[in-house]
């Protein structure tokens, strides 16, 4: 059995793979809606809102109270992200930054939320669900 | 029957025969396939494929064509899923693949059945998601998931097309290349 095919078909196979890692590369950047502004909850009640900041900006840190201390996040052009959670676990932190539309950062023990609005062209993970 | 006799209808029976042996093929691969393991939502081998490969390269464009629909209507027919979505979204898939296969088949542009039936195989799986996501999920999120399955796609494709060749060079080796040579060029 002859599995390397001809020339054309290791072509085609290249060609193929060259597409298909570009489309998994760029794949965020064209599914992912532009964020517009950033909203901080505290149980249900929203305690801040801020418009998404400006390229070349600075980092805007933002101290919000929560049940069991204070959630410290940073908001910039980049992203944002939680900087300090008073919490033991530090998912929140460790979760990174966030910079598309429709995420979310969670601190469940402090029940600090952070979400990021704006045009949400795709639903999150599950989509599948809705 | 989807293709002319030419007046010789000894040849013609012979072909048509053909035709619905390969369709039987298909079709039992099509629900032998189901009972397989899942590798992924949505992902297959897709066995049935090498079966429309063959009968494109030995019985010609029409019918592939015809095999490939009607392969996917008796499928599911034995899987239950006659005249639902599911039907309707591998019956398209299998039609736009049979497509791509008739295409590269007559572009004659060197590739072999391997490559074609790589062609194939990711035009299948890219028109599934088309037609789920428009018609059935509508979330844009649902072409996350593309990439790595196209990547399942294009091994599969490529392994496929591999073992139709080498049951199509044995085929004509057995004198069965001989009836539809010159068919395959009126077709």
């Amino acid at each position: 059995m002859n599995w390397r095919g001809t020339g054309a078909d290791r072509w085609l196979l290249g060609l193929v793979l060259l597409l298909i890692v570009a489309g998994w590369w760029f794949s965020p950047q064209l599914l992912a809606g532009t964020p517009k502004s950033v909203e901080i909850f505290h149980g249900n009640r929203e305690v801040a809102s801020y418009p998404w900041p400006q390229k070349g900006s600075g980092v805007t840190t933002i101290r919000i109270p929560g049940d069991i201390g204070v959630s410290v996040i940073a908001l910039s052009a980049q992203g944002v992200r939680v900087v300090d959670a008073p919490c033991r676990g530090k998912y929140c932190v460790r979760s990174g930054m966030h910079r598309r539309a429709g995420e979310m950062i969670v601190c469940l023990p402090n029940r600090v939320t952070v979400r990021i609005t704006g045009v949400r062209r795709v639903g999150g993970i599950d989509a599948l669900a809705q | 029957m989807p293709w002319r006799s030419d007046g010789n209808e000894l040849a013609a029976l012979k072909l048509r025969y053909r035709w619905l042996i390969l369709l039987l093929l298909a079709a039992g691969l099509t629900v032998f396939e189901s009972l397989l393991p899942s590798f992924g939502p949505w992902f297959k081998p897709g066995l049935a494929n090498i079966v429309t490969l063959i009968a494109l390269a030995l019985l010609g464009a029409r019918a592939a064509f015809t095999l490939a629909l009607a392969r996917v209507v008796i499928g599911s027919f034995f899987l239950g899923t006659l005249f639902t979505p599911t039907m309707v979204v591998s019956a398209t898939a299998a039609l736009v693949a049979a497509g791509t296969m008739v295409v590269l088949w007559r572009a004659n542009i060197g590739l072999s059945l391997v490559g074609i039936s790589l062609a194939a195989a990711i035009a299948h799986m890219v028109t599934q998601f088309m037609v789920v996501e428009w018609w059935i999920v509508q979330q844009p999120a649902l072409f996350y998931l593309l990439p790595p399955l196209l990547l399942l796609a294009a091994l599969t494709g490529w392994i496929n097309g591999t073992l139709a060749q080498y049951v199509t060079r044995r085929l004509e080796s057995c004198g069965y290349g001989n009836y539809s040579a010159p068919y395959r060029k009126s077709l």
